[in-house]
């Protein structure tokens, strides 16, 4: 019994951890994307600048939080409850999850209803259409703006995912417009920089 | 990976003859006292409130314009707040409805501004707003469904919020509710109520209760539709048209909508088209465009919609495609009875329109769910080929 217990304790524990962990990819691919990719860019020009985006499980604290910035997108690497205070978004804590209060104008989060339901999607056993189709997505602000944002997550997914992942992921007859490889390589430049930036804030703190 | 859905429906129905009388003792058992009664004008000069009865206190509020703003909202739930209202009973076509539906949620979630509600299922359960519904069209649905449309002047698009929350407790349909409906109201919301259980038959959502209501209802729209606009005075064809938009809008809550109605939102927020009417339009085309992808359930349909006995005389693989013929012959007959639009230019929609049609219809949230992924250049093909 015991065994059982702590095997899917154990899986989920695997599973949180992937699914932040490929979200920070994921992240990475976001604004490699929002800078490289046409279609990316198209979109986020829909958002006003200093837009913040927040991906993850419900009830964690620290999502992937992106903000739309006039040189494309940006990795935020701060507190869920530190970017609504500088939004002056007032949080609440008892709401666990999200702002409390939401300016749709100024954010959008999109949370996955469970640790599995994240896992499903960001693994690309699931279209972000299908996650929604089960109830996996839970989206707090305007509706419309979340479409534009999940098309930009579909198609830097299609960039980062194995290539017999991309029949789920792409609509049909779509051909992704530039090289896996070449999103790839300007990502892992993005994580120096990432880094570099991470160690500027601690030295400031 | 095995099928997982979600089906959620309490609404306690009131059907057919004396059911409006009903009311007041539905108002007293759900423990409301003081309600804000929002109410069409024209229902309203018809009696519908002395039809209902009842010795409540209530606020009555019949200034509703078509398609709601936030502004609209927000100002009546803080009316409903200064006058200490505890229930919300709407009577109304497709606006009051969703009007009366964002009322509510502001009441029970306890906030000042709808705009700080929009979303899809994150709303928690807030203060039990006891609430009542009665539809005097037969199309939208509303009263059966968890999705709310409100219209958004600022952006100067229709914002959709899906929620539980926005459930009656209670949903009365009475036959006297439609029997002044025009003959062209009666069309363009019966095409709707039949768009619905058709995109909620097809739709990614789609589950075997979703599919059960839906079946029904297009089979109640087949039987009826055309008799209830050539005899409206017929109490048993509008009722069975009010019964079918009740389960399409059973169907639809569960399974979401598509194509059709993304760009009938944005044909009614750029060119102001009647949602009824911009549905209509849309449907054969945009069943056309996905019959590839649907060709199965449109078979299943063709059954509903035009009995067994043609169906069993069609050859299994024209099946799709002689639903599609079936319902552009209904809707021409519909056009010729009462002069529904069949064709862009009679729905006043210009070619310099169509880029912002297609712009708001892909950020449609009606999209994630269509069986066939819909991108801008499709719904733009769709629209030039309708010309």
């Amino acid at each position: 019994m015991e065994e059982i217990k702590d095997r899917i304790l154990k899986k989920r524990t695997f599973q949180r951890k992937g699914v932040g962990a490929i979200l920070s990819v994921l992240g990475r691919g976001l604004k490699v994307c929002s800078k490289t990719d046409k279609l990316v860019k198209q979109e986020l020009e829909s958002f006003p600048v200093d837009f913040v985006f927040a991906v993850g499980i419900f009830g964690s604290r620290h999502p992937l939080i992106l903000q739309n910035r006039v040189d494309g997108l940006q990795h935020i690497h701060e507190s869920f409850a530190s970017v609504c205070q500088k939004l002056s978004i007032p949080y609440s804590l008892t709401s666990r999850f999200s702002a409390g209060k939401i300016e749709p104008e100024k954010m959008l989060e999109i949370r996955f209803k469970s640790v599995e339901a994240g896992w499903r999607m960001v693994t690309g056993q699931l279209s972000a259409p299908q996650a929604y189709a089960r109830h996996d997505l839970i989206i707090i602000g305007e509706i419309s703006k979340a479409m534009a944002f999940l098309r930009c997550i579909e198609r830097t997914e299609a960039y980062l995912m194995p290539q017999f992942m991309l029949k789920r992921i792409l609509p049909k007859g779509e051909k992704l417009p530039q090289k896996r490889l070449k999103i790839w390589w300007k990502m892992l430049h993005t994580k120096s920089e990432d880094n570099h930036q991470k160690r500027q804030l601690k030295g400031e703190e | 990976m095995s099928e997982y859905f979600e089906f959620y429906n309490p609404v306690k129905l009131l059907c057919g003859e004396s059911a409006l009388e009903n009311i007041p003792y539905e108002l007293e058992r759900l423990g409301a006292h003081r309600p804000i009664i929002l109410v069409s004008r024209t229902m309203m000069q018809n009696g519908i409130l002395e039809m209902i009865g009842g010795h409540y206190h209530a606020v009555i509020e019949s200034d509703i314009p078509k398609d709601s703003s936030f502004e609209v909202v927000d100002d009546l739930a803080s009316r409903a707040r200064v006058e200490a209202c505890d229930s919300v009973l709407a009577i109304g076509g497709g606006s009051v409805l969703d009007t009366a539906k964002a009322v509510r949620v502001l009441l029970s979630q306890k906030k000042m501004m709808l705009r700080e509600l929009l979303g899809s299922e994150w709303l928690t359960h807030g203060e039990r707003i006891p609430f009542i519904m009665v539809p005097t069209t037969s199309g939208t649905g509303s009263e059966c469904t968890g999705v709310a449309v409100v219209q958004d002047d600022k952006l100067k698009v229709k914002q959709e919020i899906v929620s539980d929350s926005f459930l009656p407790d209670v949903a009365v349909l009475d036959p006297r509710c439609t029997e002044k409906l025009p003959p062209k109201l009666t069309a363009s919301c019966g095409i709707d109520a039949l768009t619905h259980a058709i995109e909620a038959y097809t739709g990614l959502q789609k589950n075997p209760l979703s599919n059960a209501y839906a079946y029904a209802a297009v089979q109640l729209i087949g039987k009826n539709l055309i008799a209830a606009v050539r005899e409206p005075k017929n109490e048993n064809y509008r009722m069975a048209m009010a019964y079918a938009s009740a389960m399409a809008g059973i169907a639809f809550s569960n399974s979401m909508v598509g194509v059709v109605h993304a760009t009938a939102h944005a044909l009614g927020s750029v060119c102001g088209v009647p949602h009824g009417e911009a549905v209509g339009l849309m449907l054969p085309r945009v069943m056309r465009w996905q019959l590839d992808t649907v060709e199965q359930g449109y078979s299943e349909l063709l059954c509903a919609f035009c009995g067994p006995e043609y169906y069993a005389e069609t050859p299994a693989r024209q099946r799709g495609e002689k639903l599609i013929e079936a319902i552009e012959d209904t809707l021409l007959h519909l056009h010729q009875k009462c002069g529904i639009p069949t064709t862009l230019k009679e729905a006043g929609v210009q070619p310099k329109d169509i880029r912002k049609i297609v712009n708001l219809a892909a950020n449609d949230g009606a999209l994630l769910v269509s069986p066939k992924s819909a991108r801008k250049e499709d719904i733009f093909e769709i629209l030039q080929n309708m010309k």
